[in-house]
């Protein structure tokens, strides 16, 4: 079954000069796969998961969601956002149980389900604090939290960790690899960045700018669990040069 | 600065005030009254009754047209920052009697109003009303998009998005927009009262005739602590309620 699909889709923005985020994007993500799209900025990676989102609509072509049309945002498609995005004057667990708050669900299976999503994301001694108390990576643990206090069928993750330093980087991409193995849930992760896409994705979708589409595709040939260690193996430095080529422009633009 | 440095700084200030103070009064003469002749006359102004009485009067016609203020300033601010054709109707008018000097609507106004207490009401409503609704549309139209975004993917929607997410965001401009609110209807009352000869304004009138600079002082010292007092108060509340982001209003 596939949750998304996106079909030549194109979106313009703009009055007099148009410009075309998407390109005639297609692309399928299977239900419980854990896809990348990986590109430069400005390739139009982050529009494509904001129609997804229901953020925004296509100029042209089709986005769905369960073989349905995508109308509107939905809790069923969680976003986590680079730059957080969380609510300053609502507490960690009520930034948390918000989407719950909207949907009607009792304070005390919201306070419940806080509790369990924070203790997936290893906050369950910060509740009741600020989101300006916290650190970057903190406030990033909550968004997670956030989104996977819906049970959404899928998280759309905007370059959520683009804005942390590297250390926090690569503890929350364990954290959510670790995440995605118990709960299974699909995820449409966005990032620019080559090795995030390798060490996170069962499959990176590789986009280019001008003209904004995806122009490769490759399956990831490496066995979960994965460690930092296979960073330094000879198949992901390949795949990586590989990618890097792309997006240059001289390397042929076959799918794997 | 940390909070005891603030505070050290302040209390130099105030000693440094004082001193300069106390020699230009030896320099002037009688002309600028000293401290000790200030205590004098505000002791007297208490015992005649005359400062509790004005000061009362003055405070009944704040609250009055201020409230009227807060009660125009709210919803129209708040409505013109989130629609962008009524922003466009009123913004011009509004930005246009923010930068006009009130007080020189004031002849005009008596012609209308009178000198009643709908006068009263109308100088203080014009001075305060005007700065909250830029203050509080401010708030609302410069709510971050990604805060929006992150309200509408989770659920919130047509008012639920006002409620829960617009209003919520732009609550420290709210109260800063009382804040400042505030300031404005107490100077609008003196302004008021000093064209009227009425309340403070007839108490600072009558000293400056008979040369009562003391008693005058002692005056614009209670009018500058009704001010202070209030915005304090409304300071705490800010901390209080929306003390997550406190916008600065120069």
């Amino acid at each position: 079954m596939s949750a998304l699909v996106a079909s030549d889709v194109v979106k313009t923005y703009g009055g007099t000069r148009r410009v075309r985020a998407l390109d005639g994007v297609s692309l399928v993500v299977d239900d419980g796969a854990f896809v990348v799209v990986v590109g430069p900025s400005g390739c139009g990676k982050s529009t494509l998961l904001r129609l997804f989102a229901g953020l925004t609509e296509p100029t042209a072509g089709a986005v769905l969601y369960d073989g349905e049309s995508v109308a509107g945002p939905s809790r069923e498609r969680a976003m986590v956002f680079q730059g957080f995005n969380l609510f300053p004057w609502r507490t960690v667990r009520e930034n948390v149980t918000f989407g719950l708050e909207m949907a009607g669900v009792g304070r005390a299976e919201r306070r419940e389900r806080a509790a369990e999503t924070l203790a997936l994301v290893g906050l369950e001694a910060d509740t009741d604090r600020y989101p300006d108390a916290l650190s970057g990576g903190m406030r990033q643990r909550v968004g997670l939290a956030r989104a996977l206090a819906v049970d959404p069928g899928v998280l759309l993750m905007d370059e959520p960790f683009g804005s942390l330093d590297a250390r926090t980087r690569a503890t929350l991409q364990r954290e959510l690899i670790a995440i995605h193995a118990r709960e299974r849930t699909t995820v449409l992760f966005v990032t620019h960045d080559i090795d995030e896409a390798l060490l996170l994705g069962d499959r990176v979708l590789v986009m280019t700018d001008d003209p904004n589409r995806i122009v490769s595709r490759v399956d990831v040939p490496f066995d979960r669990p994965r460690d930092d260690d296979i960073e330094t193996t000879t198949a992901f430095v390949d795949l990586k040069r590989r990618i890097r080529a792309i997006f240059r422009g001289d390397a042929p633009t076959v799918s794997e | 600065m940390s909070l005891s440095a603030r505070r050290r700084h302040q209390s130099g200030g105030a000693i440094l005030l004082l001193a300069v103070w106390v020699v230009a009064a030896w320099r002037v003469g009688p002309a600028l009254p000293g401290p000790v002749a200030l205590a004098r006359a505000t002791v007297d102004l208490y015992r005649s009754g005359a400062l509790v009485d004005a000061l009362s009067g003055t405070l009944v016609r704040v609250a009055l047209g201020y409230g009227l203020a807060v009660a125009v300033a709210f919803p129209v601010g708040a409505l013109m920052g989130v629609d962008t054709r009524l922003d466009a109707f009123l913004g011009t008018y509004v930005t246009a009697l923010f930068v006009t000097s009130v007080a020189s609507l004031l002849p005009f106004l008596i012609l209308v109003a009178g000198t009643g207490a709908g006068f009263y009401a109308a100088v203080v409503f014009l001075f305060a009303v005007f700065h909250m609704v830029l203050i509080v549309r401010a708030g609302l139209a410069t709510v971050e998009s990604g805060t929006r975004d992150a309200g509408r993917v989770y659920g919130a929607r047509g008012w639920r998005a006002y409620v829960y997410v617009l209003l919520p965001a732009a609550l420290p401009h709210a109260v800063a927009a009382l804040r400042v609110g505030y300031n404005r209807a107490v100077k609008g009352a003196v302004v008021a009262e000093l064209w009227i000869y009425a309340g403070i304004g007839e108490l600072l009138h009558g000293y400056q005739r008979f040369s009562q600079t003391s008693s005058a002082l002692a005056v614009v010292l209670h009018v500058l602590l009704l001010a202070v007092v209030g915005v304090r108060l409304l300071r705490v509340a800010e901390r209080r309620y929306a003390g997550w982001r406190v916008v600065t209003v120069r």
